[in-house]
C-alpha cells in the first residue's frame, strides 16, 4: 500500500471512531446531588423502557460528579444535559460549553413549585443559636466540589466564612442526617424534600433535631438541550416524551424515582 | 543583562520551592480501584477548604519491599507534613516506623488490634459502619423486627457484640447471640436461636461464619427458609448469597472524612490527640429484591431512592 493510501485508511478509521465513540448526541447526561437517588442501574432501566416505544436508541447517562461530565460532555457531545440550576449557570459560563448552544428548555415541578430549598439541621440541644455561631463546626452536605459559592448565595448569603467550616461530602442526605443525629457532625445540610418526607415516614429520626435556617428558594434541576449536537425532530420528541411523562406507566415510575409530580418549560 | 535574567529566573525558583514545600503523602496498600474513590474524596475536600499543599501519592503494590523503599523516601523527605494511609499494610508500616508527622489511616478493619495505630501521632477513620448507624437503617427497612439472632465467636467478635447488644437495648429490640467455637456448630447454633422466636439474623463479619463456605451458605438459605429479616455489611452477600440488605461504607465519604481531619490540623491549627478516630459517616445501602419480595416486605418510594444498588 502506497503512502497515500495509508493516509486515506488511516482518516477513515478516524472518522469510524469518531463516530462511533465520541459522538453521543442520542444521549442525556444526568447530574444531579440533591436527587438522593442512589440506584442508577435503576433509573437508566425507567428511562430506557420509557424511551423505547419513540426513540429507542435513546438512553440516559448519570454521572456521580459534575467534573466528569462535564469532561465527557465535552469529548461525547451528548444532545440533552439535566443539570442542578446552579451547576447549568456555571456552564453557561464557560467558555467551552458556548459554541454548543445551550439553552434550558423544561424543568421539573412538585406540588405544583418549581423550586426547592437547602435546610441547615442543628440538634435540638444544639448550643448553636444562629447561623454566625456555624464556623469551626463540622458539616455534612451531599454537594460537591461546586457548591461552595452555591451554599454562599443561597443559604449563607456572605454571613459565614464557609472556609472556616470543615464540609464533609456524603453521597446522600439520609447520611447526613445520621451522621447529625448519632453527633458525628454539628451541622446537616439537606433538601426540605428530604426533611418533609423524613418526617412523613419516619418521623423518630428527627426528633431530636430542628431547622435552623432555610435558604432562599432554589430553581429545580433543569433539562437543556444543546443545539448544536441535536436537530429539530429530534428536540421536538424529547420535548413531547418529557411533558407527557406524567401520563404513561414508564414515565410515572422515572417521576416517582425523581420524586417530581411532571415537567413543565422552564422559564428563564 | 543575561545575569539579571538569571537572577530573576533563580529567584522564581526559590520562592516557588518555598511556597510549594509542605506535601501531603498519600500511601495505598495496593492498587486498588476502591483506594483511588477515597483519594478522589480526600483531594476535593482539601481543595474546597482551600488547602493549597502538594499530594504525592505512593503505591506499596501489596508488597513489602516496595513499601520499606516508600518508608524510606517519606522519612527522608522533610517536606512532607502530614500521611494519609489507605489500608491495614500502608497504615501499619508507615505509623510503626513514623513518629513525628501527623497520620491518618484509613480502610483498616479492626483498627484497635494495631498498636501503632494508638500512637499519639495517629488518627484515622474507621471502617466499619457503627451499630446504631446500621441499626437505624436496619429498622427503616424492616419495621416489624423484634428479635435479632447473631451467631459468633468469642475471640473474634466480643467488642462488636458487645455494642450491638448495647444499642439493642436502646432500640427496644432483643438480642439472642450464640457464641461458638467452630464452624460445624453453626447448624446446631441456629436452631437454638430459632427456638427462641427470633425473627432477624446479623451477619457480622466473623470469620466463623465465613470459613467453611457450605456451612455459610446453608445457613443463608436457612434464614431465608424461615424468613428472617437478614442483614450484613458487605454487598457480594446481598448479591450472590440473597441476604436481604447490607450497610456498607461508603469509600468516598471516607476520602472527605479524611480532608475534614487535614483541614483541622492544617488550616485550624488543631493538634492530632485532639483528633479522635473517627466512625465513617457515608453509608452503601444494597438491597436483595427477591429475598424482600419472598419474606413480603413492603418498600416505599423513599427507602428504594435510597438504596446504591438493588439486586433483584
Amino acid at each position: 500500500m502506497n503512502k497515500g493510501k495509508k493516509i486515506i485508511l488511516l482518516i477513515i478509521v478516524l472518522f469510524l471512531f469518531q463516530i462511533l465513540y465520541a459522538n453521543e448526541p442520542a444521549s442525556i447526561f444526568f447530574y444531579n446531588p440533591d436527587s438522593n437517588i442512589e440506584n442508577f442501574a435503576l433509573l437508566v432501566t425507567n428511562f430506557t423502557n420509557y424511551f423505547k416505544g419513540n426513540i429507542p436508541d435513546f438512553k440516559i447517562q448519570p454521572f456521580v460528579n459534575i467534573e466528569t461530565l462535564v469532561n465527557e460532555a465535552l469529548k461525547r457531545n451528548p444532545a440533552f444535559i439535566i443539570l442542578p440550576y446552579w451547576n447549568y449557570l456555571l456552564l453557561l459560563k464557560d467558555k467551552s460549553f458556548n459554541p454548543l448552544g445551550l439553552e434550558g428548555i423544561l424543568t421539573p415541578m412538585v406540588n405544583s413549585n418549581v423550586f426547592y430549598k437547602k435546610l441547615i439541621l442543628i440538634k435540638s440541644n444544639s448550643s448553636i443559636k444562629d447561623i454566625a455561631n456555624l464556623e469551626g463546626k463540622a458539616a455534612t452536605t451531599s454537594l460537591g466540589l461546586q457548591s461552595v459559592d452555591f451554599l454562599n448565595e443561597f443559604l449563607f448569603q456572605d454571613k459565614v466564612d464557609l472556609k472556616k467550616i470543615t464540609f464533609i461530602w456524603t453521597k446522600k442526605d439520609m447520611d447526613s442526617l445520621l451522621a447529625l443525629k448519632f453527633n458525628q457532625v454539628q451541622i446537616g445540610i439537606i433538601s426540605d424534600k428530604t426533611y418533609s418526607e423524613t418526617k412523613k415516614t419516619q418521623a423518630a429520626m428527627l426528633s431530636d433535631i430542628k431547622v435552623l435556617k432555610e435558604s432562599k428558594e432554589i430553581p429545580e434541576i433543569v433539562l437543556i438541550e444543546l443545539k448544536n449536537n441535536s436537530d429539530a425532530k429530534i428536540s421536538t420528541e424529547i420535548k413531547k416524551l418529557f411533558l407527557n411523562m406524567h401520563n404513561s406507566d414508564d414515565g410515572k415510575k422515572i417521576l416517582q424515582l425523581l420524586n417530581y409530580d411532571k415537567w413543565v418549560e422552564f422559564k428563564k | 543583562m543575561k545575569k539579571n535574567i538569571l537572577i530573576l529566573i533563580g529567584l522564581f525558583c526559590f520562592t516557588a520551592a518555598l511556597f510549594s514545600a509542605e506535601k501531603i503523602a498519600v500511601v495505598k496498600s495496593a492498587s486498588l480501584a476502591t483506594y483511588d474513590v477515597a483519594i478522589d474524596g480526600f483531594k476535593e475536600s482539601i481543595l474546597m477548604a482551600g488547602i493549597k499543599n502538594e499530594i504525592e501519592i505512593y503505591d506499596m503494590k501489596g508488597d513489602d519491599n516496595i513499601a520499606k523503599e516508600i518508608i524510606e523516601q517519606i522519612k527522608n523527605d522533610k517536606n512532607i507534613k502530614l500521611i494519609f494511609t489507605l489500608g491495614a499494610r500502608a497504615s501499619d508500616m508507615i505509623a510503626s516506623e513514623i513518629k513525628d508527622i501527623p497520620i491518618i489511616f484509613s480502610y483498616v478493619l479492626n483498627w484497635k488490634n494495631y498498636p501503632s495505630l494508638k500512637q499519639k501521632n495517629v488518627t484515622g477513620i474507621e471502617f466499619e459502619i457503627p451499630p446504631n448507624i446500621t441499626l437505624t437503617l436496619f429498622k427503616m427497612l424492616a419495621p416489624d423486627i423484634k428479635k435479632i439472632g447473631i451467631i459468633y465467636n468469642e475471640k473474634n467478635s466480643m467488642e462488636i457484640v458487645k455494642e450491638i447488644t448495647k444499642e439493642c437495648e436502646n432500640n427496644n429490640l432483643i438480642l439472642i447471640t450464640e457464641n461458638i467455637s467452630s464452624p460445624s456448630k453453626i447448624k446446631s447454633a441456629f436452631k437454638n436461636l430459632l427456638k427462641q422466636n427470633i425473627n432477624a439474623f446479623w451477619f457480622i463479619a466473623d470469620p466463623i461464619l465465613t470459613q467453611d463456605r457450605k456451612q455459610f451458605s446453608e445457613l443463608i438459605e436457612n434464614c431465608n427458609k424461615e424468613k428472617l429479616f437478614t442483614i450484613t455489611v458487605t454487598e457480594k452477600l446481598v448479591e450472590l448469597f440473597g441476604v436481604l440488605f447490607a450497610v456498607a461504607p461508603d469509600y468516598k465519604t471516607i476520602g472527605s472524612q479524611a480532608g475534614s481531619l487535614v483541614q483541622n490540623i492544617i488550616l485550624n491549627n488543631k493538634s492530632i490527640v485532639d483528633l479522635p478516630v473517627e466512625t465513617p459517616m457515608g453509608t452503601v445501602n444494597v438491597l436483595n429484591k427477591k429475598t424482600s419480595d419472598s419474606i413480603g416486605l413492603t418498600i416505599n418510594d423513599f427507602l428504594i431512592r435510597m438504596f446504591n444498588n438493588v439486586y433483584e
